[in-house]
């Protein structure tokens, strides 16, 4: 490698630390900043005061627990619904031969193809029929249907990773289909799951539009549309929003931390075969 | 065919496939579905009931001015993001697929722009953003860049410029990833047997790397289309469609006439339109670009 | 200990017919070679004995009970494969143990069972390593372990030695002729190795295009082939197949001419002494049919190949036209010199252009 190449390879690695880890690090920083240092004219890289009071006057005056844990509880069992329906669905299309496979499988993927919020409307109205406005049920369904998708796309990989022989070696040992999925298959393609953990929990954890409309009760909210209101509330309490910006950043940050690198190894070899 | 017996296969195929197909049922296809009854019905408020108008408001929408302005947005923004977007996930890629130290770990954290919720990119760049405090505009102030703080979303374009740039911001590290993969997918032994060619970085790039990889980025361009024509909520949460509708796109206005104008068969008839723009221009993508391999 | 029945067994994939209705019956304690080059069916002919693939015709009976349609787990078997195919994430003894925690056997004699495997084996202190902790030969030994384990009836290996290294290769082929031995159970062998077929088997079926083109012990077919497909099949160096000219007839010999060796009336045996004769003709010589014997034929080597205790001589041409002649022992040969050297033609065999034995 030569040194031209050497440099431009830094300069490169620089510029996006800088384009991604630098709003970040403001954010977080600047939610232990006293205001004046938060509106000083001359922004500061390296916090000069500490302070906790955003994180009191957050918790203490808004509903942000109440929405932090309703988030919570939305994204982990859509998580847990979007594992479920999507293993077996992958299994069946990736591990079966049935007719009309090929075409339902690129149906499901034309799920892409259409804007979301087209639903939006006629699903309010049928959801306002079943009686699932303003549950947190509605937001697990609508945000399972929409992960599942490339959940199963993303599960493509990891299925066909594996030799069908071991698949045939278990059948001969006499295991029936659904222990074979459990007891071999589940196990080979667990860095597959971790991966659509990631993908369902994340398309949850940010989902905004359907649950600012699906969600009526302020109890019941989620934190993205939880915090737009304290937003809205209050303008430009920096502090105060940096704190709640830093706090919705942390379980996602927490999650990665211990099965992100699963989750790149599920999107890169996704998208690879 | 690994079946014993087709028949059972296929029973089981069924049984494992339904319930995830029974939810996209519910959940997509059939208020898809609504939403094409709903276009022909003349229906004001959400969930209430309305008399069959056929195609009046087909003709009603398409002879607004409104819808093929935000059309037009739409576009822009598309093309706007797509070149931001892959321009930036793709250099990003390229690094990502040197080898230095460190690397894994950014592998991983890349995507940190992603796994937070649109809200709190939308809070965070407000506030980088912003006219009053913020952190760009002193930082310009004080280094001299600019005289007088830039209002970043005062003016049409500069508000749809700065929101593309957020967008992209936001996305462009899982289109990273996924190139990524696209070139993790090319063999090293390619690379090396044209090193020992005598190929230096830019030629084994050109000659190696860029042809193998096209494929790759041509579904991911046909991906992120798609996906950024459906961005609503940082637009809406950014700029509300304005100022003055230069950032209304189809989804802002379909959710304002719907929710804020209170005429939800022209909404359902607008998203009806743009779902078979979308849908076409999937099908013919992914056709013309030979990439049914590349799905199946 | 079961008979292996296949009766007008049929399968086709789609519109390809991979195997046309075929018969075969395994006897009990056999140990049964399938082998024929790729693409012959004989992976197809196992897997549907193993129930893997469901036939389009015909049935499939083991040990007098129709399996034609039972799930491969229902017919006593075990199937060893080409890629070994052990579960990664489990231990060596999890691998083993797999089949008979499926079929309900309490945890105290699955123990007792993989133990006893692991000793015949030689596999003892492996037990806790995962299979990627093995070497090839070792992951071969689990493979067959999980199969013993079972007790089933029958046997079925799917290319089980390609994976291994030559040396590996016969170690392993003395080995499972030993298991077979001490086993006693029917074992059904796919290979595309003639080899390998050669030394393991009871009773080797040469298949190709999915059809059995001879069935019987290794001697009978290598010494009585019925066909050219099967003379040239089996064998290393294969057999000389030779353009030869029907020139005239003795009791139960037709006589030849050979021109590649110069011969004239070569008396060659029939196996039907009235069967029409063809004018043109194939004669099959053995390469080891030379170096001693009566006539002479004078050879011009393109090559020679020493193998250490045998040499070969190669005359130019395309591998069917060449001649190859083991070369007897202390007569010297280089390749473009003329070398004459002894035949004994009394083992040569006469086919038809079209293939079977005259």
């Amino acid at each position: 490698m030569t040194a031209a190449w050497r440099l431009l390879l830094g300069a490169g690695i620089v510029f996006f630390v800088l384009l991604i880890g630098l709003p970040f690090w403001w954010v977080v920083t600047g939610s232990f900043k006293v205001p004046q240092e938060i509106i000083a004219r001359t922004p500061t890289f390296i916090p000069r005061s500490f302070t906790l009071q955003h994180y009191d006057l957050l918790l203490s005056a808004s509903a942000y627990g109440t929405y932090l844990l309703n988030s919570l509880l939305v994204a982990a069992a859509s998580t847990l619904l979007t594992l479920l329906l999507a293993v077996p669905a992958a299994y069946a299309f990736f591990r079966i031969e049935f007719r009309g496979r090929a075409t339902l499988y690129r149906l499901i993927l034309l799920a892409y193809a259409f804007p979301s919020i087209v639903v939006l409307v006629p699903l309010f109205a049928t959801f306002a029929r079943l009686g699932l406005v303003d549950t947190r049920l509605a937001l697990v369904l609508v945000n399972t249907a929409f992960a599942l998708p490339f959940a199963i796309w993303m599960l493509r990989a990891f299925f066909a990773q594996i030799p069908p022989e071991i698949e045939e070696a278990a059948r001969l040992d006499g295991g029936p289909p659904l222990v074979v999925l459990w007891r071999i298959l589940l196990p080979l393609i667990a860095p597959g799951l971790g991966a659509v953990a990631i993908f369902a929990f994340v398309s949850a954890w940010t989902e905004y539009v359907f649950a600012s409309v699906l969600i009526l009760t302020d109890a019941l909210r989620t934190l993205p549309v939880g915090f737009a209101g304290i937003i809205g509330q209050y303008q430009v309490n920096w502090g105060l929003l940096l704190a709640g910006a830093t706090l919705a950043i942390l379980p996602v940050v927490a999650l990665f931390a211990l099965i992100g690198r699963w989750f790149v190894t599920g999107l890169t070899e996704g998208a690879v075969k | 065919m690994t079946g014993a017996a087709s028949g059972r296969q296929g029973r089981l195929a069924a049984l494992l496939a339904a319930p995830a197909l029974l939810l996209l049922g519910a959940v997509l296809a059939w208020p898809l579905l609504s939403a094409v009854l709903l276009s022909l019905q003349d229906v004001r408020i959400v969930g209430s009931q309305g008399a069959f108008v056929g195609s009046a408001n087909y003709e009603k929408v398409l002879a607004d001015p409104a819808f093929w302005r935000a059309a037009r947005l739409s576009l822009g923004w598309v093309l706007a993001n797509a070149v931001l977007q892959t321009a930036l996930a793709l250099a990003a890629a390229l690094i990502l697929h040197q080898g230095f130290p460190g690397v894994r770990v950014a592998r991983t954290w890349i995507v940190l722009t992603w796994i937070v919720p649109t809200v709190v990119v939308v809070m965070i760049w407000r506030w980088l953003l912003s006219t009053s405090g913020g952190m760009i505009n002193p930082l310009l102030v004080s280094t001299g860049l600019a005289e007088r703080p830039v209002g970043f979303f005062a003016t049409p374009e500069a508000a749809f410029m700065s929101l593309v740039f957020i967008n992209s911001w936001r996305w462009f590290p899982f289109i990273a990833l996924m190139i990524l993969a696209g070139l993790t997918r090319i063999p090293a032994d390619l690379h090396e047997a044209a090193r020992v060619d005598g190929a230096g970085p830019w030629q084994r790039f050109a000659r190696i790397t860029w042809p193998l990889l096209a494929p790759t980025l041509a579904v991911l361009l046909v991906i992120g289309t798609l996906l950024s024509f459906n961005v609503f909520d940082i637009i809406w949460l950014l700029t509300g469609g304005g100022p003055a509708g230069s950032t209304r796109t189809l989804p802002v206005l379909i959710y304002e006439t719907a929710f804020r104008g209170y005429r939800v068969s022209e909404a359902a008839t607008i998203a009806v339109l743009s779902t078979l723009v979308l849908m076409a221009f999937a099908v013919l993508a992914t056709r013309s670009l030979a990439l049914s391999g590349a799905d199946r | 200990m079961s008979e292996v029945r296949l009766e007008g067994v049929a399968k086709s994939f789609g519109s390809v017919e991979v195997i046309p209705p075929l018969d075969l019956r395994v006897e009990p304690g056999e140990f049964c070679v399938l082998v024929g080059p790729s693409g012959c069916g004989k992976s197809t002919l196992l897997r549907l004995i193993a129930g893997l693939e469901t036939p389009s015709a015909g049935r499939i009976v083991i040990g007098g009970r129709d399996v034609t349609h039972a799930d491969p787990a229902r017919r006593d078997l075990a199937m060893v494969f080409q890629s070994y195919a052990l579960y990664p994430h489990m231990t060596v003894a999890q691998n083993m143990e797999f089949g008979l925690e499926m079929a309900g056997l309490p945890k105290a004699q699955r123990r007792d069972k993989v133990a006893a495997a692991a000793r015949a084996l030689r596999l003892d202190g492996l037990l806790d390593r995962k299979p990627r902790a093995l070497s090839g030969g070792q992951r071969q030994r689990v493979a067959i372990g999980r199969a013993i384990v079972r007790e089933p009836r029958v046997f079925l290996f799917d290319e089980p030695l390609s994976n291994l290294d030559a040396e590996l290769r016969v170690d392993m082929r003395l080995e499972l002729a030993r298991l077979h031995r001490s086993l006693e159970a029917t074992m059904i062998f796919v290979t595309h190795d003639q080899v390998e077929a050669m030394t393991l088997a009871d009773r080797i079926v040469v298949l190709r295009a999915g059809r059995i083109e001879q069935k019987g012990s290794p001697g009978a077919l290598y010494a009585d082939p019925d066909n050219l497909f099967v003379a040239g099949f089996l064998g290393t160096p294969r057999m000389n197949l030779l353009p030869a000219r029907v020139s005239g007839r003795e009791e139960r010999r037709a006589l030849v001419d050979v021109p590649a060796l110069g011969l004239t009336a070569l008396p060659v045996r029939l196996r039907e002494p009235r069967a029409a004769l063809p004018a043109e003709v194939v004669v099959g010589l053995r390469p080891e049919a030379f170096g001693e014997g009566p006539l002479r034929v004078r050879l011009l080597p393109a090559m020679i190949e020493n193998l250490g205790a045998s040499r070969y001589l190669y005359t130019e041409g395309e591998r069917q036209s060449a001649v190859v002649a083991e070369l007897p022992r202390g007569v010297p040969a280089l390749p473009g010199e003329t070398v004459d050297i002894p035949l004994q033609a009394d083992g040569a065999m006469l086919f038809a252009p079209e293939g079977p034995r005259l």
